[in-house]
């Protein structure tokens, strides 16, 4: 039967090995959990490798390209002014999208939203603003008149697994990335964007705010997605192990360890003690992340 | 003759000076030094002479002062977005609006005798390019391709089954689809499917597809806009024929597609979103170069009729170039993924 | 659409060789046209035209608007086509969807010139009302009642008719008003402007079949077609719009060679549509 190390590189067993991974998945890959091992020879709690780019779309106030192992995020902002409501008077918005075009796996059909996407939309809208990253009232221009509106938009461009853990890692570095424009208001009453970073001389209008800002953040959410099988949980699945082994729990955490959102949808009983595995491995893995996303932004305020 | 047409030579050390004529502009970090950490291979830029392809270590720098410009929202059929306000977009619950300028700060361009392109660039002279073949791993064939701003991610699923065909046909279908992401205009846009660009890409690439070779099955090519920054269709063509190419799926030849603006008396190529929003009339042409087709022309303003025969020439000459370009990047690929 | 046998498709092509086709025309004729202007009375201005068997109706509304930004001094023009199910069974539902919209991408293409407006049929300044704040805003559409080949030459042709028919009311603004404020706008139900449409343009279809070119093709010939140009020529032998349809190739001379004989039958098209029309026009006025 299919031999198990692809190091021999007899073709006869080769093709074996392909038709056996196509034809009897779940035993092909028991075959690789026995030793402990993954058929892309990662252990069984490593992350793929994870990148991050800042600013790959100018026409955005803010963005980031998000790369874990093949999967492709891309999220970014556009901010626009809007009338704050009257019972928060003092508060901008966050609204949060992910989006699954058709390029991105062959199970997308144009015309029509993939099932994924509404789920990933809102479990990233409820941990990004539960999380309290954002401070609401630093959206808010004129209090009771203007406000910021931001729109996250992130849209998965290659979807190879773990679509959740690169989605909320774009959003976060979409936001870091994010400057808000330097704006005043008119004569009308609207608030108009400032020609440029220099304001000299425009004596007739005050900018609201001197020069293009950032948010200030409390505390980043990071995640890991870990799949249940048997007595094996595995950190980070492509899309193959998702096809064959439904149970996923979801973990989000913030860098001092608090637990932000915990996912586990359908699928096999969890026991407590598995669950406490995935916190753990998480909780490792929110530093790796935490130490990427600083190399990028540094990367970005060198430039 | 010469070639009418040249490219921005983007060596390292070409890419120095142009470096120092733009520092006076915004700069931004480019999309293309980390594209080129994620997507592993290298494209390549236009060259004057094509056989020097070097990969891209450093970032060409884009030139454009965004956030200034408004630029011209693509419409739907719908005839109260068509109608209404440029600066408003709604949600489901607030109105919001952008507060970009939408007013133009340069105004008749045509008066002006000496004006130079605002990112510099010679009028028979293209943005600089930079190609890429599979991107996308779940898709039989991908592409990426940015010319200066305008970035377009293409993906090629199949030939596979198609659920719309009913009947049986002893040709193969093709199922164009183009959607722009609601960001790459500079005004938010709904992020919605463009089904005139849509049925232009399926007209420009059926006369090129070999349909006879997968009957009975239907080949999907999907375009996603990443950013749009002034003549889309073209480069949404000429990504596609990439694409193609690196799924496998026979053509007849590559499709490769360049557009001229016409302002005033001047014939520009590759016009910018500034420069289309201006322009008199426009020219966009769909090419084989190897086979010398036209699989798709089309024109509009006022043109007289040695005018289209200058334009038609000027585009054909870009795009024997861009075909060049585009093969040895395909070869380039499939070189190393032998290696 | 039709299907043809090998048959059929071999004495079709035969035909056009020698510059005989099935109905006896050469191939730069034109079917016979006849023209009805005012068929619909609650549009500002309607024509209904035929083209042998195709049979399209064209209306223009025009509504108050506000201009756009980027323009505040024109007025806009939105061109919409609709391929009815009377025309034939396929356009049911959605079926005809995308061949509306290609009809409408290039109607608007030939009839609304360059982005600044250079070049167009129409003209935009005249719907001007008040710089920034009021314009016209012209809603043409299209409706194919019966389908027979070269929609988009009847179809052009019709607007120009229905163009010619239009008559845009004046209109009296109020002399005080603040900045902020809609000014307002009394809308006469009298005195009406007329249009001058000598500027517009209309389209001709070249369909290539073999080595030769035919104007004006029905539906069977058109199934037939290896690719076709639709060019958009005015009076003053400008070219205004120029589409390429059909996917197959065609070598860069051919285009330029079908531009060249396009501008050539315009020249008769042009004069044959403006007496057509004008017999139409006095035909409503008298009855």
């Amino acid at each position: 039967m299919g031999s198990t190390d692809g190091i021999q590189a007899d073709i006869a067993s080769e093709i074996e090995v392909d038709a056996f991974r196509r034809l009897f998945p779940l035993r092909f890959y028991e075959r690789h959990l026995s030793e402990s091992v993954r058929p892309d020879a990662r252990p069984l709690n490593k992350a793929r490798d994870t990148s991050v780019a800042l600013g790959a779309v100018s026409s955005a106030d803010g963005s980031a390209l998000v790369k874990i192992g093949h999967t492709t995020m891309l999220a970014a902002i556009k901010v626009e002014v809007m009338t704050p409501s009257l019972d928060s008077p003092d508060e901008g918005c966050l609204g949060i999208e992910f989006n699954m075009p058709p390029i991105c796996s062959p199970s997308v059909r144009p015309g029509q939203t993939a099932e994924l996407a509404p789920v990933i939309s809102k479990q990233l809208s409820d941990s990004i603003l539960s999380s309290g990253m954002i401070n609401l009232k630093e959206l808010s221009l004129i209090s009771g008149k203007a406000a910021w509106m931001l729109y996250l938009d992130v849209y998965c461009l290659d979807a190879d697994g773990a679509l959740f853990d690169a989605a909320l890692l774009a959003a976060v570095a979409a936001l870091s990335h994010l400057r808000i424009p330097v704006v005043s208001v008119n004569d009308d009453g609207r608030v108009v964007a400032m020609a440029g970073e220099h304001v000299e001389g425009k004596s007739v209008r005050e900018p609201i705010n001197r020069e293009k800002r950032k948010l200030t953040f409390s505390c980043i959410p990071f995640s890991l997605t870990c799949i249940l099988h048997q007595k094996y949980i595995l950190a980070d699945p492509t899309a193959e192990e998702e096809l064959i082994m439904e149970t996923l729990v979801t973990v989000v955490l913030d860098l001092s360890g608090r637990l932000v959102s915990l996912y586990k949808l359908g699928g096999n009983l969890a026991y407590n003690s598995t669950v406490q595995d995935c916190v753990a491995l998480t909780r490792r893995r929110v530093k790796e992340l935490h130490q990427i996303l600083n190399e990028a932004v540094s990367d970005m305020e060198v430039d | 003759m010469g070639s009418l047409v040249h490219y921005c030579s983007a060596l390292v050390a070409a890419a120095g000076s142009i470096a120092a004529a733009v520092a006076a502009l915004c700069l931004k970090k480019n999309f293309l030094l980390h594209s080129s950490l994620f997507f592993g291979h290298f494209g390549h830029e236009n060259f004057k002479e094509v056989k020097q392809t070097t990969p891209l270590k450093s970032s060409p720098l884009h030139s454009l002062c965004p956030a200034l410009l408004g630029s011209h929202t693509k419409t739907e059929r719908n005839r109260e977005t068509e109608m209404s306000s440029k600066s408003s977009s709604t949600t489901t619950m607030t109105t919001t609006y952008s507060p970009s300028p939408t007013v133009k700060n340069r105004q008749p361009i045509i008066k002006d005798v000496d004006w130079a392109r605002p990112d510099k660039r010679g009028f028979h002279q293209c943005r600089p390019a930079y190609l890429n073949t599979g991107t996308v791993n779940a898709a039989s064939g991908s592409a990426y391709v940015e010319f200066g701003s305008t970035k377009v991610i293409v993906s090629v699923f199949g030939p596979r089954e198609s659920k719309k065909a009913s009947m049986y046909s002893d040709i193969g279908r093709l199922n164009c689809n183009v959607s722009y992401t609601t960001f790459a205009t500079h005004f938010r846009g709904q992020g919605t499917e463009n089904k005139e660009i849509s049925s232009m890409l399926h007209k420009a690439l059926e006369g090129a597809i070999i349909l006879e070779s997968f009957p009975k099955t239907t080949v999907d090519v999907f375009a996603l806009v990443l950013e749009s920054g002034g003549s889309d269709l073209p480069v949404v063509i000429s990504c596609a024929s990439l694409a193609l190419a690196d799924a496998g799926i026979m053509m007849y030849d590559l499709v490769t597609s360049v557009s001229v603006s016409c302002l005033g008396s001047n014939l520009i190529i590759d016009p910018i979103t500034e420069e289309e929003t201006y322009q008199d009339g426009s020219l966009m042409i769909t090419f084989m170069p190897s086979r010398r087709e036209v699989t798709q022309l089309t024109l509009t303003g006022e043109w007289s009729t040695p005018r289209i025969h200058e334009a038609m020439q000027l585009c054909m000459d870009a795009c024997c170039k861009l075909g060049e370009i585009m093969r040895s990047c395909l070869k380039d690929a499939a070189a190393s993924s032998e290696s | 659409m039709v299907g043809l046998s090998a048959g059929e498709k071999h004495f079709i092509k035969g035909g056009i060789d020698q510059d005989l086709r099935s109905d006896g025309r050469k191939r730069l004729t034109y079917r016979p046209i006849s023209i009805e202007t005012g068929v619909i009375p609650q549009a500002n201005g309607s024509a209904r035209l035929r083209m042998g068997d195709t049979d399209v109706i064209a209306t223009v509304k025009a509504e108050i608007g506000k201009p756009s930004h980027l323009h505040p001094n024109r007025g806009k023009v939105a061109i919409f086509v609709d391929c009815s199910a009377i025309a034939s069974p396929v356009f049911e539902g959605r079926g005809g969807e995308e061949l509306s919209t290609e009809l409408s991408v290039a109607l608007q293409r030939c009839l609304l010139g360059g982005k600044s407006g250079a070049g167009a049929g129409i003209d935009l300044l005249s719907l001007n009302v008040m710089e920034g704040k009021i314009c016209w805003d012209l809603y043409i559409e299209g409706l194919v009642i019966n389908a027979d080949g070269n929609l988009l030459d009847a179809l052009g042709a019709a607007i120009k008719a229905a163009l010619s028919n239009t008559g845009i009311p004046k209109v009296n603004v109020a002399a005080e008003f603040s900045a902020e404020e809609q000014p307002e706008v009394d809308i006469s139900d009298e005195d009406f402007l007329r249009f001058d449409t000598s500027s517009v343009p209309v389209i001709i279809t070249l369909t290539k079949v073999g080595k030769h070119y035919i104007v004006d093709a029905t539906s069977e010939e058109e199934s037939h077609m290896s690719s076709a140009i639709s060019v958009s020529i005015n009076s003053r032998g400008q070219i205004c719009g120029l589409t390429k349809r059909g996917g197959a190739g065609v070598d860069p001379s051919v285009v330029l060679d079908m531009i060249s004989v396009a501008k050539h039958v315009s020249e008769h098209f042009i004069m044959k549509l403006d007496s057509e029309i004008s017999a139409a026009e006095a035909d409503e006025a008298g009855s």
